[in-house]
Protein backbone atom coordinates (compact mmCIF):
# COMPACT_ATOMS: atom_id res chain seq x y z
CA UNK A 1 0.00 0.00 0.00
CA UNK A 2 2.79 2.60 0.85
CA UNK A 3 4.86 1.19 -1.73
CA UNK A 4 2.07 2.04 -4.35
CA UNK A 5 1.63 5.74 -2.76
CA UNK A 6 5.00 6.26 -3.13
CA UNK A 7 5.04 5.47 -6.62
CA UNK A 8 2.64 8.54 -7.29
CA UNK A 9 5.94 10.59 -5.75
CA UNK A 10 7.89 9.49 -8.78
CA UNK A 11 6.91 11.86 -11.89
CA UNK A 12 6.78 15.43 -9.70
CA UNK A 13 10.22 14.35 -8.11
CA UNK A 14 12.28 13.26 -10.11
CA UNK A 15 10.63 14.70 -13.62
CA UNK A 16 12.81 18.09 -12.83
CA UNK A 17 15.59 16.38 -12.73
CA UNK A 18 15.43 14.05 -15.11
CA UNK A 19 14.27 16.26 -18.10
CA UNK A 20 17.33 18.96 -16.84
CA UNK A 21 19.85 16.37 -16.88
CA UNK A 22 18.93 14.61 -20.09
CA UNK A 23 18.61 18.60 -21.99
CA UNK A 24 21.49 19.12 -20.57
CA UNK A 25 24.19 16.61 -20.65
CA UNK A 26 22.52 12.83 -22.11
CA UNK A 27 20.99 14.71 -25.76
CA UNK A 28 24.72 17.09 -26.20
CA UNK A 29 26.44 14.18 -25.67
CA UNK A 30 24.75 11.87 -28.20
CA UNK A 31 25.34 14.77 -30.31
CA UNK A 32 28.92 15.01 -29.97
CA UNK A 33 29.62 11.31 -30.80
CA UNK A 34 27.26 12.46 -33.91
CA UNK A 35 28.95 15.68 -34.54
CA UNK A 36 32.26 14.39 -34.16
CA UNK A 37 32.00 12.03 -37.71
CA UNK A 38 30.80 14.90 -39.56
CA UNK A 39 32.69 17.72 -41.13
CA UNK A 40 30.55 20.26 -39.61
CA UNK A 41 32.13 23.98 -39.25
CA UNK A 42 29.53 25.14 -36.66
CA UNK A 43 28.30 27.93 -38.94
CA UNK A 44 27.45 26.18 -42.65
CA UNK A 45 23.99 24.63 -42.13
CA UNK A 46 25.10 21.33 -44.24
CA UNK A 47 26.82 18.40 -41.98
CA UNK A 48 28.38 16.06 -44.15
CA UNK A 49 29.12 12.64 -42.69
CA UNK A 50 32.51 11.74 -43.03
CA UNK A 51 33.06 8.67 -41.21
CA UNK A 52 36.48 8.39 -38.67
CA UNK A 53 38.44 11.07 -40.88
CA UNK A 54 38.43 13.39 -38.09
CA UNK A 55 39.98 10.78 -35.67
CA UNK A 56 42.30 9.91 -38.15
CA UNK A 57 42.83 13.31 -38.72
CA UNK A 58 43.93 13.84 -34.93
CA UNK A 59 46.09 11.18 -34.63
CA UNK A 60 48.12 12.85 -37.58
CA UNK A 61 47.98 16.36 -36.40
CA UNK A 62 51.28 17.43 -34.59
CA UNK A 63 49.45 19.97 -32.32
CA UNK A 64 46.97 17.32 -30.76
CA UNK A 65 49.68 14.88 -30.80
CA UNK A 66 52.40 17.68 -28.47
CA UNK A 67 48.60 18.48 -26.17
CA UNK A 68 48.03 14.86 -25.64
CA UNK A 69 51.80 14.33 -24.75
CA UNK A 70 51.33 17.52 -22.18
CA UNK A 71 48.57 15.89 -20.46
CA UNK A 72 50.38 12.80 -19.89
CA UNK A 73 53.67 14.98 -18.46
CA UNK A 74 51.25 17.45 -16.53
CA UNK A 75 49.31 14.04 -14.96
CA UNK A 76 52.48 12.01 -14.43
CA UNK A 77 54.58 15.42 -13.13
CA UNK A 78 52.04 16.14 -10.60
CA UNK A 79 50.94 12.39 -9.94
CA UNK A 80 54.71 11.76 -8.56
CA UNK A 81 54.51 15.31 -6.35
CA UNK A 82 51.64 15.08 -5.22
CA UNK A 83 50.92 12.19 -3.85
CA UNK A 84 54.00 11.45 -1.67
CA UNK A 85 53.61 15.38 -0.75
CA UNK A 86 49.83 15.26 0.81
CA UNK A 87 50.69 12.23 1.72
CA UNK A 88 53.37 13.05 3.77
CA UNK A 89 51.31 15.99 5.21
CA UNK A 90 48.12 13.78 6.00
CA UNK A 91 50.61 12.06 8.01
CA UNK A 92 51.76 14.77 9.89
CA UNK A 93 48.79 16.51 10.41
CA UNK A 94 47.08 13.41 11.46
CA UNK A 95 50.05 12.99 14.50
CA UNK A 96 48.72 16.75 15.40
CA UNK A 97 51.30 18.82 15.67
CA UNK A 98 51.04 22.25 16.99
CA UNK A 99 49.35 24.73 15.13
CA UNK A 100 47.64 21.77 12.95
CA UNK A 101 44.78 23.56 12.66
CA UNK A 102 46.55 26.34 11.00
CA UNK A 103 48.34 24.38 8.74
CA UNK A 104 45.69 22.74 7.49
CA UNK A 105 43.89 25.64 6.58
CA UNK A 106 46.85 27.25 4.66
CA UNK A 107 47.03 23.71 3.06
CA UNK A 108 43.90 23.43 1.86
CA UNK A 109 42.64 27.23 1.46
CA UNK A 110 43.71 27.58 -2.41
CA UNK A 111 41.58 24.48 -3.51
CA UNK A 112 38.31 26.82 -2.18
CA UNK A 113 39.86 29.56 -4.20
CA UNK A 114 38.63 29.51 -8.27
CA UNK A 115 40.85 28.51 -10.69
CA UNK A 116 41.18 31.68 -12.24
CA UNK A 117 42.31 33.15 -8.50
CA UNK A 118 45.11 30.49 -8.84
CA UNK A 119 46.06 31.61 -12.66
CA UNK A 120 46.54 34.97 -12.14
CA UNK A 121 48.09 34.92 -8.57
CA UNK A 122 50.86 32.93 -10.26
CA UNK A 123 50.53 34.45 -13.23
CA UNK A 124 51.70 37.45 -11.83
CA UNK A 125 54.32 35.57 -10.16
CA UNK A 126 56.01 34.01 -13.08
CA UNK A 127 56.03 37.80 -14.89
CA UNK A 128 58.98 38.50 -16.41
CA UNK A 129 58.87 41.78 -15.61
CA UNK A 130 57.33 42.66 -12.59
CA UNK A 131 57.02 38.71 -11.17
CA UNK A 132 57.60 37.78 -7.48
CA UNK A 133 59.69 34.61 -8.64
CA UNK A 134 62.30 36.49 -11.05
CA UNK A 135 62.84 39.16 -8.54
CA UNK A 136 63.24 37.25 -5.73
CA UNK A 137 66.07 35.39 -7.40
CA UNK A 138 67.79 38.76 -8.93
CA UNK A 139 67.63 39.79 -5.21
CA UNK A 140 69.81 36.93 -3.89
CA UNK A 141 72.12 37.08 -6.62
CA UNK A 142 71.13 33.66 -8.80
CA UNK A 143 70.52 36.27 -12.03
CA UNK A 144 71.63 32.84 -14.10
CA UNK A 145 68.16 31.27 -13.12
CA UNK A 146 65.74 33.65 -14.38
CA UNK A 147 63.72 33.46 -17.15
CA UNK A 148 60.49 34.23 -19.14
CA UNK A 149 58.64 31.30 -17.11
CA UNK A 150 55.42 31.07 -19.22
CA UNK A 151 57.70 31.90 -21.96
CA UNK A 152 58.60 28.23 -23.79
CA UNK A 153 56.97 25.05 -22.85
CA UNK A 154 60.19 23.53 -21.61
CA UNK A 155 59.63 26.68 -18.77
CA UNK A 156 55.95 26.29 -18.37
CA UNK A 157 55.48 22.78 -17.97
CA UNK A 158 57.32 22.89 -14.68
CA UNK A 159 55.89 26.50 -13.80
CA UNK A 160 51.99 25.75 -14.20
CA UNK A 161 52.42 22.08 -12.38
CA UNK A 162 53.38 23.65 -9.34
CA UNK A 163 50.07 25.85 -9.88
CA UNK A 164 48.27 22.67 -10.32
CA UNK A 165 49.82 21.39 -7.64
CA UNK A 166 49.21 24.32 -5.26
CA UNK A 167 45.50 24.35 -6.35
CA UNK A 168 45.08 20.62 -5.90
CA UNK A 169 47.01 19.51 -2.88
CA UNK A 170 44.44 20.32 -0.30
CA UNK A 171 41.66 18.05 -1.61
CA UNK A 172 44.24 14.90 -1.22
CA UNK A 173 45.70 16.44 2.12
CA UNK A 174 42.19 16.14 3.59
CA UNK A 175 40.57 12.95 2.00
CA UNK A 176 44.08 10.92 3.43
CA UNK A 177 43.51 12.82 6.36
CA UNK A 178 40.22 11.12 7.18
CA UNK A 179 41.39 7.73 5.69
CA UNK A 180 44.30 7.75 8.08
CA UNK A 181 41.75 8.96 11.07
CA UNK A 182 40.18 6.03 10.51
CA UNK A 183 42.88 3.72 11.16
CA UNK A 184 42.37 2.15 14.87
CA UNK A 185 45.62 3.34 17.32
CA UNK A 186 45.44 -0.44 17.99
CA UNK A 187 46.61 -1.22 15.06
CA UNK A 188 49.70 0.90 15.42
CA UNK A 189 49.75 -0.07 19.47
CA UNK A 190 50.20 -4.04 18.09
CA UNK A 191 52.44 -3.10 15.30
CA UNK A 192 54.86 -1.48 17.82
CA UNK A 193 54.72 -4.05 20.22
CA UNK A 194 55.65 -6.49 17.36
CA UNK A 195 59.06 -4.50 16.73
CA UNK A 196 58.06 -2.66 13.73
CA UNK A 197 59.47 1.12 13.34
CA UNK A 198 57.42 3.98 11.97
CA UNK A 199 58.79 3.28 8.29
CA UNK A 200 57.64 -0.45 8.70
CA UNK A 201 54.40 0.40 10.28
CA UNK A 202 53.49 2.61 7.30
CA UNK A 203 54.45 0.41 4.54
CA UNK A 204 52.54 -2.77 6.57
CA UNK A 205 49.72 -1.07 8.26
CA UNK A 206 48.71 2.35 7.06
CA UNK A 207 49.21 2.10 3.83
CA UNK A 208 47.10 -1.12 3.26
CA UNK A 209 44.71 0.04 5.02
CA UNK A 210 44.37 3.83 2.78
CA UNK A 211 44.26 1.18 -0.07
CA UNK A 212 40.73 2.62 -1.28
CA UNK A 213 41.32 6.01 -0.61
CA UNK A 214 43.93 6.14 -2.58
CA UNK A 215 42.42 4.26 -5.56
CA UNK A 216 39.82 6.95 -5.53
CA UNK A 217 42.35 9.52 -5.56
CA UNK A 218 44.46 7.81 -8.44
CA UNK A 219 41.22 7.87 -10.57
CA UNK A 220 40.81 11.88 -9.32
CA UNK A 221 43.86 12.97 -10.34
CA UNK A 222 43.30 10.95 -13.86
CA UNK A 223 40.55 12.59 -14.80
CA UNK A 224 41.86 15.99 -13.10
CA UNK A 225 44.81 15.85 -15.66
CA UNK A 226 42.73 14.79 -18.69
CA UNK A 227 40.49 17.63 -18.32
CA UNK A 228 43.06 20.54 -17.50
CA UNK A 229 41.87 23.44 -18.95
CA UNK A 230 41.24 26.66 -17.19
CA UNK A 231 44.18 27.33 -15.18
CA UNK A 232 46.20 26.80 -18.58
CA UNK A 233 44.25 29.08 -20.68
CA UNK A 234 44.05 31.64 -18.22
CA UNK A 235 47.61 31.53 -17.15
CA UNK A 236 48.81 31.71 -20.84
CA UNK A 237 46.32 34.68 -21.83
CA UNK A 238 45.13 33.40 -25.11
CA UNK A 239 48.68 32.36 -26.28
CA UNK A 240 47.87 29.00 -26.42
CA UNK A 241 50.94 27.81 -28.91
CA UNK A 242 53.55 28.54 -26.16
CA UNK A 243 52.12 24.81 -23.85
CA UNK A 244 48.83 24.04 -25.29
CA UNK A 245 47.16 20.57 -23.02
CA UNK A 246 44.06 18.83 -24.61
CA UNK A 247 41.53 20.96 -23.00
CA UNK A 248 42.75 24.28 -24.53
CA UNK A 249 43.27 22.82 -28.19
CA UNK A 250 39.31 21.28 -28.16
CA UNK A 251 38.52 24.88 -26.88
CA UNK A 252 40.54 26.84 -29.79
CA UNK A 253 39.87 24.31 -32.75
CA UNK A 254 36.06 24.53 -32.14
CA UNK A 255 35.39 28.75 -31.16
CA UNK A 256 38.37 30.52 -33.24
CA UNK A 257 38.85 27.15 -35.98
CA UNK A 258 35.64 26.81 -36.64
CA UNK A 259 35.56 23.00 -37.00
CA UNK A 260 32.78 21.70 -34.52
CA UNK A 261 33.20 18.36 -36.10
CA UNK A 262 37.30 18.17 -35.48
CA UNK A 263 36.71 19.92 -32.08
CA UNK A 264 33.71 16.99 -31.12
CA UNK A 265 36.18 13.84 -31.99
CA UNK A 266 38.88 15.10 -29.98
CA UNK A 267 36.25 15.24 -26.85
CA UNK A 268 35.46 11.92 -27.89
CA UNK A 269 39.06 10.71 -27.97
CA UNK A 270 39.41 12.57 -24.60
CA UNK A 271 36.33 10.66 -23.22
CA UNK A 272 37.98 7.61 -24.14
CA UNK A 273 41.00 7.94 -23.08
CA UNK A 274 39.81 9.10 -19.17
CA UNK A 275 37.39 5.71 -19.68
CA UNK A 276 40.42 3.53 -20.44
CA UNK A 277 42.31 5.29 -17.82
CA UNK A 278 39.86 5.11 -14.90
CA UNK A 279 39.19 1.26 -16.06
CA UNK A 280 43.06 0.12 -16.39
CA UNK A 281 43.84 1.92 -12.47
CA UNK A 282 41.05 -0.10 -11.38
CA UNK A 283 41.98 -3.12 -12.38
CA UNK A 284 45.25 -2.57 -11.69
CA UNK A 285 45.00 -1.54 -8.05
CA UNK A 286 42.39 -3.71 -6.92
CA UNK A 287 43.47 -5.84 -3.50
CA UNK A 288 41.53 -7.69 -1.90
CA UNK A 289 40.14 -4.93 0.49
CA UNK A 290 40.88 -5.11 4.01
CA UNK A 291 37.77 -4.69 6.29
CA UNK A 292 38.69 -3.76 9.97
CA UNK B 1 67.60 8.03 14.40
CA UNK B 2 63.30 8.42 14.18
CA UNK B 3 63.47 12.64 15.05
CA UNK B 4 66.36 13.82 12.16
CA UNK B 5 63.29 12.96 9.16
CA UNK B 6 60.43 13.74 11.75
CA UNK B 7 61.46 17.26 12.15
CA UNK B 8 62.76 17.83 8.18
CA UNK B 9 59.44 16.55 7.54
CA UNK B 10 58.29 19.48 9.94
CA UNK B 11 60.23 21.74 8.56
CA UNK B 12 59.57 20.79 4.87
CA UNK B 13 56.15 21.45 5.77
CA UNK B 14 56.50 24.32 7.61
CA UNK B 15 58.27 25.66 4.52
CA UNK B 16 55.66 24.94 2.07
CA UNK B 17 53.22 26.78 4.05
CA UNK B 18 55.43 30.02 4.90
CA UNK B 19 56.27 30.33 0.85
CA UNK B 20 52.12 30.15 0.27
CA UNK B 21 51.19 32.44 2.79
CA UNK B 22 53.75 34.96 1.92
CA UNK B 23 52.61 34.81 -1.87
CA UNK B 24 49.13 35.33 -0.37
CA UNK B 25 50.50 38.33 1.51
CA UNK B 26 52.52 39.33 -1.50
CA UNK B 27 49.19 40.10 -3.30
CA UNK B 28 47.43 41.70 -0.89
CA UNK B 29 50.35 44.60 0.51
CA UNK B 30 50.44 45.23 -3.57
CA UNK B 31 47.04 46.02 -3.71
CA UNK B 32 47.64 48.92 -1.37
CA UNK B 33 51.02 50.28 -4.11
CA UNK B 34 50.66 52.78 -6.65
CA UNK B 35 51.98 50.98 -9.95
CA UNK B 36 54.95 53.32 -10.18
CA UNK B 37 56.25 52.19 -6.44
CA UNK B 38 55.21 48.15 -8.16
CA UNK B 39 57.33 48.88 -10.99
CA UNK B 40 60.09 50.53 -9.06
CA UNK B 41 60.40 47.56 -6.83
CA UNK B 42 58.42 43.74 -6.53
CA UNK B 43 58.96 42.82 -3.17
CA UNK B 44 59.04 47.14 -1.20
CA UNK B 45 55.74 47.53 1.05
CA UNK B 46 53.36 50.15 0.14
CA UNK B 47 54.30 53.55 1.55
CA UNK B 48 50.93 54.35 3.19
CA UNK B 49 47.94 52.30 2.90
CA UNK B 50 45.88 53.72 -0.38
CA UNK B 51 42.05 52.05 -1.02
CA UNK B 52 42.07 54.16 -4.60
CA UNK B 53 43.21 50.53 -5.86
CA UNK B 54 40.24 49.24 -4.76
CA UNK B 55 37.84 51.86 -5.30
CA UNK B 56 39.50 51.18 -9.45
CA UNK B 57 38.96 47.76 -9.29
CA UNK B 58 35.17 47.77 -8.03
CA UNK B 59 33.91 50.86 -9.97
CA UNK B 60 35.99 51.14 -13.23
CA UNK B 61 36.78 47.38 -13.29
CA UNK B 62 33.47 46.50 -12.80
CA UNK B 63 34.20 44.06 -10.16
CA UNK B 64 31.19 45.58 -8.33
CA UNK B 65 29.17 44.78 -10.60
CA UNK B 66 30.66 41.18 -11.09
CA UNK B 67 30.58 40.66 -7.15
CA UNK B 68 26.58 40.99 -7.55
CA UNK B 69 26.19 39.27 -10.65
CA UNK B 70 28.03 36.00 -8.92
CA UNK B 71 25.63 36.42 -5.74
CA UNK B 72 22.82 36.24 -7.26
CA UNK B 73 23.21 33.66 -9.56
CA UNK B 74 25.10 31.43 -7.17
CA UNK B 75 22.20 31.96 -4.61
CA UNK B 76 19.50 30.87 -7.13
CA UNK B 77 21.98 28.11 -8.48
CA UNK B 78 22.47 26.79 -5.30
CA UNK B 79 18.80 26.70 -3.88
CA UNK B 80 17.28 25.36 -7.47
CA UNK B 81 20.11 22.58 -7.42
CA UNK B 82 18.87 22.03 -4.36
CA UNK B 83 15.52 21.68 -4.61
CA UNK B 84 15.53 19.74 -7.85
CA UNK B 85 18.22 17.21 -6.49
CA UNK B 86 16.66 16.65 -3.12
CA UNK B 87 13.23 15.67 -4.82
CA UNK B 88 15.17 13.05 -7.27
CA UNK B 89 17.25 11.83 -4.27
CA UNK B 90 14.23 10.96 -2.45
CA UNK B 91 12.59 8.94 -5.25
CA UNK B 92 16.13 6.99 -5.97
CA UNK B 93 16.78 6.46 -2.34
CA UNK B 94 13.08 5.65 -1.64
CA UNK B 95 10.94 4.80 -3.82
CA UNK B 96 11.22 1.00 -5.61
CA UNK B 97 10.59 1.13 -9.51
CA UNK B 98 12.20 -0.25 -12.98
CA UNK B 99 14.41 1.91 -13.63
CA UNK B 100 15.74 3.08 -10.49
CA UNK B 101 19.12 2.04 -10.80
CA UNK B 102 19.25 2.88 -14.54
CA UNK B 103 18.74 6.64 -13.75
CA UNK B 104 20.81 6.72 -10.59
CA UNK B 105 23.79 5.52 -12.79
CA UNK B 106 22.56 7.66 -15.62
CA UNK B 107 23.12 10.64 -12.95
CA UNK B 108 26.13 9.69 -12.06
CA UNK B 109 28.23 8.92 -15.53
CA UNK B 110 27.87 12.85 -15.93
CA UNK B 111 30.45 13.07 -13.27
CA UNK B 112 33.13 10.91 -15.27
CA UNK B 113 32.11 12.69 -18.56
CA UNK B 114 35.17 15.76 -19.64
CA UNK B 115 32.80 18.60 -20.15
CA UNK B 116 34.71 19.53 -22.93
CA UNK B 117 33.29 16.62 -24.94
CA UNK B 118 29.50 17.81 -25.31
CA UNK B 119 30.57 21.59 -24.41
CA UNK B 120 30.03 22.42 -28.41
CA UNK B 121 26.57 20.70 -29.00
CA UNK B 122 25.27 22.13 -25.62
CA UNK B 123 26.45 25.61 -27.11
CA UNK B 124 24.27 24.82 -30.27
CA UNK B 125 21.82 23.49 -28.27
CA UNK B 126 21.52 26.80 -25.91
CA UNK B 127 22.06 28.85 -28.96
CA UNK B 128 18.90 27.50 -30.15
CA UNK B 129 17.11 28.10 -27.21
CA UNK B 130 18.69 31.76 -26.41
CA UNK B 131 20.19 30.75 -23.56
CA UNK B 132 23.57 31.78 -24.27
CA UNK B 133 24.87 35.30 -23.07
CA UNK B 134 22.31 35.43 -20.34
CA UNK B 135 22.41 34.32 -16.28
CA UNK B 136 19.13 32.30 -16.61
CA UNK B 137 20.95 30.39 -19.10
CA UNK B 138 23.56 30.05 -17.18
CA UNK B 139 21.53 29.34 -13.95
CA UNK B 140 19.83 26.53 -15.34
CA UNK B 141 22.96 25.22 -17.00
CA UNK B 142 24.68 25.23 -13.26
CA UNK B 143 21.66 23.54 -11.87
CA UNK B 144 22.08 20.52 -14.50
CA UNK B 145 25.37 20.50 -13.74
CA UNK B 146 25.50 20.24 -9.78
CA UNK B 147 22.36 17.87 -10.17
CA UNK B 148 24.54 14.51 -10.54
CA UNK B 149 27.12 15.17 -7.14
CA UNK B 150 24.16 16.03 -5.54
CA UNK B 151 22.13 13.88 -6.09
CA UNK B 152 25.12 11.14 -5.67
CA UNK B 153 25.16 12.46 -2.00
CA UNK B 154 21.58 13.11 -1.21
CA UNK B 155 20.62 9.43 -2.20
CA UNK B 156 23.17 8.07 -0.09
CA UNK B 157 22.04 10.71 2.37
CA UNK B 158 18.42 9.75 2.18
CA UNK B 159 19.36 5.46 2.69
CA UNK B 160 21.27 6.62 6.03
CA UNK B 161 17.92 7.87 7.49
CA UNK B 162 15.06 5.27 9.32
CA UNK B 163 12.26 5.21 7.53
CA UNK B 164 10.17 4.67 10.29
CA UNK B 165 8.85 7.78 10.90
CA UNK B 166 7.97 8.57 7.07
CA UNK B 167 5.78 5.29 6.99
CA UNK B 168 4.33 5.97 10.16
CA UNK B 169 3.05 9.31 8.51
CA UNK B 170 1.81 7.83 5.35
CA UNK B 171 -0.08 5.23 7.24
CA UNK B 172 -1.98 7.76 9.31
CA UNK B 173 -3.16 9.19 6.12
CA UNK B 174 -0.51 11.70 5.09
CA UNK B 175 -0.13 12.17 1.25
CA UNK B 176 3.43 10.96 0.13
CA UNK B 177 4.05 14.49 -1.22
CA UNK B 178 3.20 15.84 2.44
CA UNK B 179 5.21 13.20 3.66
CA UNK B 180 8.42 14.43 1.53
CA UNK B 181 7.93 18.01 2.82
CA UNK B 182 7.14 18.26 6.03
CA UNK B 183 9.30 14.63 7.45
CA UNK B 184 11.75 13.48 5.21
CA UNK B 185 13.23 16.88 3.98
CA UNK B 186 13.85 18.24 7.58
CA UNK B 187 15.17 15.14 8.94
CA UNK B 188 17.75 15.75 5.92
CA UNK B 189 18.96 18.75 7.01
CA UNK B 190 22.32 17.99 7.68
CA UNK B 191 23.36 16.54 4.27
CA UNK B 192 21.22 19.45 2.31
CA UNK B 193 23.23 21.84 4.30
CA UNK B 194 26.91 19.98 3.05
CA UNK B 195 25.47 19.69 -0.40
CA UNK B 196 24.96 23.44 -0.46
CA UNK B 197 27.82 24.36 0.94
CA UNK B 198 29.84 22.51 -2.22
CA UNK B 199 27.66 23.69 -4.68
CA UNK B 200 27.98 27.24 -3.42
CA UNK B 201 31.46 27.47 -3.59
CA UNK B 202 32.10 25.42 -6.89
CA UNK B 203 29.08 28.34 -8.43
CA UNK B 204 30.61 31.42 -6.73
CA UNK B 205 34.40 29.69 -8.27
CA UNK B 206 32.78 28.91 -11.92
CA UNK B 207 34.57 29.86 -15.24
CA UNK B 208 34.28 26.96 -17.69
CA UNK B 209 31.10 27.92 -17.98
CA UNK B 210 30.67 31.88 -17.41
CA UNK B 211 33.36 31.47 -20.32
CA UNK B 212 31.63 29.59 -22.78
CA UNK B 213 27.87 31.42 -22.27
CA UNK B 214 28.49 34.99 -21.48
CA UNK B 215 29.79 37.79 -24.00
CA UNK B 216 28.53 40.48 -22.40
CA UNK B 217 30.76 42.43 -20.17
CA UNK B 218 28.15 43.64 -17.61
CA UNK B 219 26.54 40.12 -17.39
CA UNK B 220 30.48 38.40 -16.69
CA UNK B 221 30.47 36.46 -13.06
CA UNK B 222 33.54 37.34 -11.01
CA UNK B 223 35.95 34.73 -12.37
CA UNK B 224 35.26 35.61 -16.11
CA UNK B 225 35.85 39.27 -14.92
CA UNK B 226 39.23 38.31 -13.55
CA UNK B 227 40.23 36.59 -16.48
CA UNK B 228 39.68 39.60 -18.37
CA UNK B 229 41.10 42.24 -16.29
CA UNK B 230 44.36 39.89 -16.18
CA UNK B 231 44.24 39.40 -19.76
CA UNK B 232 44.08 43.17 -20.04
CA UNK B 233 46.96 43.95 -18.23
CA UNK B 234 49.64 43.01 -21.51
CA UNK B 235 48.20 46.39 -22.96
CA UNK B 236 47.22 48.30 -19.65
CA UNK B 237 49.39 47.42 -16.88
CA UNK B 238 47.66 48.36 -13.94
CA UNK B 239 48.66 45.76 -12.03
CA UNK B 240 48.19 46.88 -8.45
CA UNK B 241 44.39 47.80 -9.05
CA UNK B 242 44.16 43.71 -10.77
CA UNK B 243 45.47 42.64 -7.25
CA UNK B 244 43.02 44.73 -5.61
CA UNK B 245 40.44 42.59 -7.32
CA UNK B 246 42.03 39.65 -6.84
CA UNK B 247 42.00 40.55 -2.99
CA UNK B 248 38.15 41.37 -3.38
CA UNK B 249 37.58 37.69 -5.48
CA UNK B 250 39.48 35.94 -2.80
CA UNK B 251 38.49 37.45 0.67
CA UNK B 252 34.78 36.12 0.91
CA UNK B 253 35.85 32.96 0.24
CA UNK B 254 38.67 33.08 3.10
CA UNK B 255 36.44 34.77 5.50
CA UNK B 256 33.86 31.62 4.89
CA UNK B 257 36.28 29.02 5.02
CA UNK B 258 37.69 30.65 8.78
CA UNK B 259 33.82 30.39 9.74
CA UNK B 260 32.89 27.03 8.23
CA UNK B 261 36.72 24.91 7.98
CA UNK B 262 35.37 21.56 9.53
CA UNK B 263 31.66 21.62 7.56
CA UNK B 264 33.24 22.19 4.34
CA UNK B 265 36.44 19.40 4.57
CA UNK B 266 33.52 17.18 6.32
CA UNK B 267 31.02 17.60 3.41
CA UNK B 268 34.52 16.97 1.13
CA UNK B 269 35.09 13.79 2.60
CA UNK B 270 31.63 12.80 2.22
CA UNK B 271 31.35 13.18 -1.35
CA UNK B 272 34.37 11.77 -2.14
CA UNK B 273 34.84 8.96 -0.24
CA UNK B 274 31.29 7.39 1.03
CA UNK B 275 30.92 6.25 -3.03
Amino acid sequence: MIQRELRKLIAPLLGPALVLHIAFFVLPVCNAFYYSLTSWSGVSPEKEYIGLANFVRAFADHTFLTALENVFLFGILGFLVVFPLSLLFAVILSKKPPFAGFLKFVVFAPTLLSVVVTAVLWGSIYNPVIGLLNETLRNVGLDSLTRPWLGSRHNALPAIAVAMIWQGLGTYVILFLAGLQKIPLSFYESAELDGANAWQQFWHVTLPLLWDVVQILVIFWIIGAFQAFALIFVITRGYPNVIEVLGTYIYWAGFQGQSIGYASAMGVVMFFFVLAFSLVVNRLMRRESVEY
Amino acid sequence: MQRLPKLLAILFMGGYCLSSLIALFWVTYTSFKTNPEFFASTWSLPAELRWSNYAYAWDNAEIGRYFFNTAYITALATSGTLLVSAMAAYVLSRVPFRFSRFTFYLFLSAMMVPPMLYLFPLFVQMRHLHLTNSHFGLIVLYIATGLPFSIFVLTGFFRTLPTEMEEAALIDGASPWRTFWTIALPLAKPGLIAVSIFNCINYWNEFFWSLILLRTGKLYTLARGLQTLFWNMSTESRWTELFAGLVIVMLPLIVVFILLQNRITEGLTVGALKG
